[in-house]
C-alpha cells in the first residue's frame, strides 16, 4: 500500500522552523531533519546511500533519521518521490562572526563606516568562503543526485555588510554548480537591508512564522514548490501565532 | 713630560673588534661578536614593524618566531587556512605593500599614509583575469575583480601602512636596490617595470632610473620626516639585503651593478644613522656578503640566502637589540583572546538553538 507521503522534507539547521511553519500554513504535509548549524558548520552531515544522508557519530541526529525513514517506509530521507527544502549550506552565524571579529570587511560602506576595519578584496573573499564551505557544497551536489532539491538562503535578520557578501558568493557558487537556490531575502529585503522586523524571530536571527509563510508562498507562487492539491487556496499570510510543534509535523495537510 | 715617552695615536687602546685581525680573521665567521649593538633602549614590547626588499621577509619572520611584537596591521581574517594566507601575501610585512623594494617607493607609500598622495592616482593595469595594482602587481594571485574592489584594497592597505608608523616602536627598513623604472609623465615610480608581471611597457613613458646617493637620500629625507610629522618617537633601522640584483638594465654587467647598487644604498644608510639618533644601520648586508662568510651562505644560484646564513644574521640581530626596558602599554585584549571571545559568545548561541529542540517534547 503506498504511503501516505509528505508534500514536502525540510532539512536544514535552525532556519528549517520557520519553513517547515510556512509549510504548514501554506496547507503542505511536511516531514523536517533538523540538524544544529554547529553539526552542518562541522561537515559532519554526509551523503549515504541506504538512508539519503547520514550525521557522524551524533546518535541522536541518526535516530531522528531513522524515524523519518520509517515514516517513510523505509525509504531514503532522499526519496525522489518527495522533493526537499534544504536550509544549508551557508551557516552564515558560523562563519562571518569570525571572519569579521578583527574587523576585516567585505563591502565599501562597511570600510568607509569604520576606521579600523580592512577590506577584503572579493577572490579572497570567495577563496576563504570555498575553504570553509566548499565541503557543504560538494555534499549538497550529491544530495541532488538523488532528489529534487531547492536551497533555501538564510533570511538576513539584521544589516552585516559581511552577511550580505557572504551570502551573495555562496549563492553564486552553488548556482554556478546547477544548484537551484531560492533567496528570500531578494523578495522580501526593506531598504534596510534585512527583513521587515514582523518577519524577525525574538532572537533576532531567525525568520519567524510569518517569515515562514510568505516564503512558502512566494515559492508555490514562483513554480518552486507544487501547490498542495488538498487545498483549495493558499494562504497569503499565516496567522501570527504558528511556532510548529515537531510531533504534529506530519499530521498537518 | 711622561707623555714624551708613551707612544699615542687613535688606534691604541682600541677594542680587538676595531682590527681586521682579532675581530675577523682570528675570530672566524661564527666567533664575529659585537658587529652591531642598538643605539635604542627599548621597551619589553616595543612593535617593530617590518618593510623593504625580500629579505625584509626574513626579519618579520623572525620577530614572531621569536616572539616578539611584530606589528601585523594588515592580518588576514581569522581562520584563514595558511597556505591562503601566503597566496594574498597576508602576514609577509606589517601591511600588505607588497616588496618596497626603492627610496623612492617608500616615499610613495609614507606620501599616501601621511594624506599627501591621493591613492587613486596610482595606475591600474588591465592584467589578463583582472586589475592589477601597479604599486604591488603581483600581491594578489590574479588581480582583482574590478576597479573598485582594487581602490579599496589600495586604500586599505594605505590605512594599516600609516598604523604601522603611528604605532609601532621600530620601522625596519631593507633598501634592496637603486634601479627602477618610472612613468615620465606622472613621476610614479614602479616596483617592477611595467611589462613584466603586468601592465605595458611604453618605451615612451616609461623610463629606467639608477638612483643615485643624493636622489635615494633624499627621498628617505623626505620619508622620514613625513614619518616623524606622523610618530615623533619612530625609531627607523635601516638595513641592506644582501641579495644580488636578478637583472640590471644599467648597461653594466649585473655583477657591477649589483656592487654599485648596494654600494649607494649601504652609503646612504650609513650616513643616516650617524647623523640622525633616531635611525640606526644593523649590518644584514655584511653578514651575508663579507669576506667572513666565503660566500657560503649563497645557495648554488649565487643570489638566495641559504636559511642558515639567515639564521647568523638573525643572531646578530637579537644579540645587539636591546629590549630590556619596561613595558610602555597596557595589556590590551590581543586577537587570540578577542577570538576565544567570539567563540564562546557563538558556543552559546548554539546551546541557546539546541534548548529550543526540547520544544518538540512539550505536549501542550
Amino acid at each position: 500500500m503506498q504511503p501516505d507521503l509528505p508534500d514536502v522534507i525540510v532539512i536544514g539547521d535552525s532556519h528549517s522552523n520557520a519553513l517547515v511553519a510556512g509549510c504548514i500554513a501554506q496547507g503542505l504535509k511536511v516531514e523536517m531533519l533538523r540538524f544544529s548549524g554547529n553539526i552542518w558548520h562541522a561537515g559532519a552531515v554526509v551523503t549515504d546511500e541506504e538512508h539519503g544522508i547520514w550525521v557522524h557519530k551524533n546518535k541522536a541526529m541518526q535516530a531522528q533519521i531513522v524515524e523519518l525513514r520509517a515514516r517513510l517506509a523505509g525509504r531514503s530521507v532522499l526519496t525522489p518521490e518527495v522533493p526537499v527544502l534544504l536550509s544549508a549550506g551557508f551557516h552564515l552565524g558560523r562563519f562571518v562572526s569570525p571572519f569579521g571579529a578583527l574587523g576585516h570587511v567585505t563591502e565599501a560602506r562597511a570600510f568607509a563606516g569604520e576606521a579600523q576595519s580592512q577590506y577584503v578584496s572579493q577572490r579572497f573573499a570567495s577563496a576563504y568562503l570555498g575553504a570553509h564551505r566548499g565541503v557543504h557544497l560538494r555534499v549538497i551536489r550529491r544530495m541532488t543526485r538523488q532528489t529534487q532539491i531547492t536551497i533555501v538562503a538564510p533570511p538576513i535578520c539584521q544589516d552585516v555588510p559581511n552577511v550580505h557578501r557572504f551570502l551573495a558568493l555562496q549563492k553564486a557558487r552553488m548556482e554556478a554548480v546547477g544548484l537551484r537556490v531560492y533567496d528570500p531575502n531578494a523578495d522580501f529585503q526593506t531598504a534596510e537591508h534585512c527583513l521587515p522586523a514582523a518577519f524577525v524571530a525574538e532572537d533576532m536571527r531567525h525568520g519567524n512564522a510569518d517569515y515562514g509563510a510568505a516564503v512558502i508562498g512566494k515559492m508555490i507562487a514562483d513554480g518552486l514548490i507544487k501547490a498542495p492539491v488538498r487545498v483549495e487556496k493558499t494562504v497569503a499570510k499565516a496567522p501570527k501565532k504558528s511556532a510548529p510543534k515537531s510531533g504534529d509535523q506530519r499530521k498537518s495537510a | 713630560m711622561s707623555n714624551e715617552k708613551t707612544p699615542t695615536n687613535p688606534y691604541i687602546g682600541l677594542p680587538s673588534r676595531a682590527f681586521w685581525r682579532s675581530g675577523v680573521a682570528e675570530a672566524g665567521l661564527f666567533g664575529l661578536a659585537e658587529l652591531w649593538k642598538s643605539k635604542w633602549h627599548l621597551p619589553s614590547d616595543a612593535r617593530f614593524a617590518t618593510f623593504g626588499s625580500c629579505f625584509a621577509q626574513h626579519i618579520s619572520r623572525a620577530l614572531v618566531e621569536r616572539k616578539l611584537n611584530w606589528l601585523n596591521a594588515e592580518t588576514a581574517p581569522p581562520r584563514t587556512p595558511p597556505a591562503l594566507a601566503a597566496a594574498y601575501n597576508y602576514g609577509v610585512f606589517s601591511a600588505r605593500t607588497g616588496n618596497i623594494y626603492t627610496a623612492a617607493q617608500l616615499l610613495t607609500h609614507v606620501r599616501m599614509a601621511a594624506g599627501t598622495l591621493d591613492p587613486a592616482a596610482l595606475e591600474v593595469w588591465q592584467g589578463e583575469r583582472g586589475h592589477l595594482d601597479s604599486i604591488r602587481p603581483v600581491i594578489e594571485p590574479e588581480g582583482f575583480a574590478d576597479l573598485q574592489d582594487l581602490q579599496l584594497s589600495r586604500a586599505s592597505m594605505v590605512r594599516a601602512f600609516r598604523r604601522t608608523i603611528t604605532d609601532a616602536e621600530v620601522f625596519v627598513f631593507t633598501l634592496g636596490l637603486t634601479e627602477g623604472w618610472e612613468n615620465i609623465e606622472t613621476g610614479q615610480c614602479y616596483p617592477l617595470c611595467p611589462g613584466t608581471t603586468g601592465g605595458r611597457f611604453e618605451a615612451q613613458k616609461h623610463v629606467f632610473k639608477n638612483y643615485t646617493y643624493p636622489e635615494i637620500r633624499a627621498d628617505l629625507d623626505a620619508a622620514f620626516a613625513l614619518m616623524w610629522e606622523m610618530n615623533p618617537q619612530l625609531r627607523i633601522l635601516l638595513t641592506v639585503s644582501p641579495v644580488p640584483l636578478t637583472a640590471t638594465a644599467s648597461d653594466d654587467h649585473v655583477l657591477v651593478a649589483t656592487t654599485y647598487s648596494k654600494s649607494v644604498l649601504r652609503a646612504v644608510a650609513g650616513d643616516l644613522a650617524r647623523t640622525e639618533a633616531r635611525v640606526d644601520y644593523f649590518p644584514s648586508y655584511e653578514i651575508i656578503s663579507g669576506a667572513p662568510t666565503r660566500a657560503m651562505f649563497f645557495e648554488p644560484n649565487m643570489r638566495s640566502v641559504a636559511k642558515q646564513g639567515v639564521a647568523v644574521v638573525m643572531t646578530h640581530f637579537f644579540g645587539g637589540l636591546d629590549i630590556t626596558g619596561a613595558a610602555e602599554r597596557d595589556v590590551a585584549e590581543d586577537d587570540e583572546t578577542r577570538m576565544q571571545r567570539v567563540e564562546v559568545a557563538m558556543a552559546a548561541d548554539d546551546l541557546i538553538c539546541e534548548e529550543k529542540m526540547l520544544e518538540k517534547f512539550n505536549a501542550a
